[in-house]
């Protein structure tokens, strides 16, 4: 099976399940809870960490907190990379069908060639505003960045919808975010804005499972032109910005496959 | 640690309305607005949809968990204690007795049961008094958070927990009890609703509210084994019924 196949399988799992959970809550069937700001399945907690961090920081203290919950996502993301991102991101799956229009298609392909391949200066405005939000939640005191995380303003808007059968105003956030990705900057939300990615991406070591080059190939460039992130697989396969989709690889022409899934580089 | 005083005194972080209660075993109102990460767990689990996220028009507070006492008020089952991840519920409210959401406040100008016991003290009524008794009646504490003074009076007492079930039961238009939340009337912790609302009086500090010897002196009372009564009736009692025994 093709990874794009298995990929696609799981986002819509992931997103139905969002719609799912509130429901089996609906019939008071417990075993699992909660949004994808912080879960419960049985007597296992997982929680988005960023959002953990930032009511580490407003509260100042971490009594109570459930730091425990972090463990799996920091796990995950320690063996495997950013694969919440590209295999169950819910923010993902919608901005990828939207992709596909045939209206949007010109202008997301020329958005994506004029899109900077300087990885340096995309790293950077990241990691800025990442630490602006941190700054953020400190000047208020409060944790904000439920508002600001896609996957998080999805999953309550599903479980708002499920439960009170309304939507609330913070769906007008992933309007703005889509307008934004779809007409005016390329993956704007994903390789700059969301802080649910950019913390998972801080886990990311050199072992992580990423995308290993070895050895020549016909330098085509199919790669470089599949990557949705903008990076090239045969230098920058272990950039904390990739998220491990693995389109790359399937882009690729060559006999010889240079470009293969394995833990930590080659 | 100034500049963190500084950031903390964000007054926006508390504001209270009347009715508008956090859920059960939720810690102090600025330290549940730092502790929040607005998951809506609690929002999942409660069985009664009493729980409401808060939107956008709630300013800083949007997201977090709300009980509007006058819409559906708190059952008191204890499930969302349990599930919130980061301890802005406190774990440890598992008992129905243990929350302290608020404090019921009874409108003594037009609850029925006291226009009932002003009438009966006067001696005639203008047709309102009614022997209502909803509030006492529907309390999950009943005869602990709500005792009934003379039978007639109803009164709250420090053991409420301000689930709002009176509230929302209540029959009168306007209602007559309504619920204070936990730490409105702490000027130190009130924050936007205490700048807005400085010349008001503190409700929560209000006599009403009985603590301590009071209380049980009132509960004392409610015992029926020492008065006796003596009923007089208008008919003769001590004939034997044919046929009985």
């Amino acid at each position: 099976m093709k990874a794009t196949r298995a990929r696609r399988i799981i986002q819509i799992t992931v997103f139905i399940g969002m719609f799912i959970i509130p429901l089996l809550n609906l019939l008071e069937i417990y075993f699992i809870k909660g949004t994808f700001i912080s879960m419960d399945i049985g007597s296992l907690g997982i929680a988005d960490p960023v959002m953990i961090f930032q009511a580490l920081l407003s509260g100042m203290s971490a009594a109570g907190v459930l730091l425990v919950s972090v463990v799996i996502p920091l796990l995950l993301v320690l063996f495997f990379g950013r694969v919440w991102c590209s295999w169950a991101c819910p923010y993902t799956l919608i901005l990828q069908l939207a992709e596909r229009l045939p209206f949007l298609r010109k202008r997301i392909l020329s958005n994506k060639a004029k899109a900077t391949a300087n990885n340096f200066r995309v790293r950077l405005l990241r990691y800025a505003v990442f630490i602006g939000f941190f700054v953020l939640v400190g000047i208020a005191g409060v944790p904000i960045l439920h508002l600001f995380s896609p996957p998080a303003v999805i999953s309550t808007q599903a479980l708002l919808l499920v439960k009170t059968a309304a939507l609330s105003v913070e769906l007008l956030f992933i309007v703005v975010i889509l307008v934004i990705d779809l007409r005016f900057s390329y993956r704007f939300t994903c390789r700059v804005l969301c802080p649910t990615g950019t913390c998972l991406s801080l886990f990311k070591t050199s072992k992580s499972l990423q995308v290993q080059y070895a050895g020549e190939c016909s330098n085509c460039g199919a790669c470089v032109k599949a990557c949705p992130m903008k990076l090239d697989p045969k230098q920058e396969s272990g950039d904390r910005l990739c998220y491990n989709c693995g389109e790359c690889i399937e882009a690729c022409q060559d006999a010889s496959k240079p470009l293969k899934w394995g833990f930590g580089e080659k | 640690m100034n500049l963190r005083n500084l950031l903390n005194n964000n007054p926006f972080k508390a504001d209270f309305k009347k009715n508008r209660l956090r859920p059960p075993g939720a810690v102090a109102e600025d330290k549940f607005m730092e502790r929040c990460i607005r998951c809506g767990r609690c929002i999942a689990v409660c069985p009664y949809r009493c729980i409401e996220r808060a939107d956008a028009s709630d300013g800083l507070q949007v997201g977090t968990p709300y009980i509007y006492a006058d819409k559906k008020a708190c059952q008191l089952c204890m499930l969302c204690t349990q599930v919130c991840p980061t301890g802005a519920l406190d774990p440890s409210f598992t008992q129905p007795e243990q929350p302290r959401m608020g404090l019921a406040k009874i409108d003594e100008n037009t609850c029925l049961n006291y226009i009932y016991a002003r009438d009966e003290a006067r001696g005639y009524t203008d047709g309102t008094a009614l022997y209502c008794n909803t509030c006492h009646n529907v309390c999950p504490l009943q005869d602990s958070a709500i005792i009934l003074q003379d039978f007639i009076v109803p009164i709250v007492t420090d053991l409420c927990t301000g689930c709002g079930i009176c509230v929302e039961r209540c029959p009168t238009e306007p209602r007559s009890v309504e619920i204070i939340p936990a730490g409105m009337g702490d000027a130190d912790r009130a924050g936007l609703y205490h700048l807005r609302n400085r010349l008001q009086k503190d409700y929560t500090s209000s006599d009403e509210v009985l603590h301590g010897d009071t209380l049980l002196d009132e509960k004392s009372k409610l015992s029926s084994g020492e008065d006796e009564f003596n009923f007089e009736a208008n008919f003769n009692t001590d004939t034997k019924i044919e046929g009985w025994e």
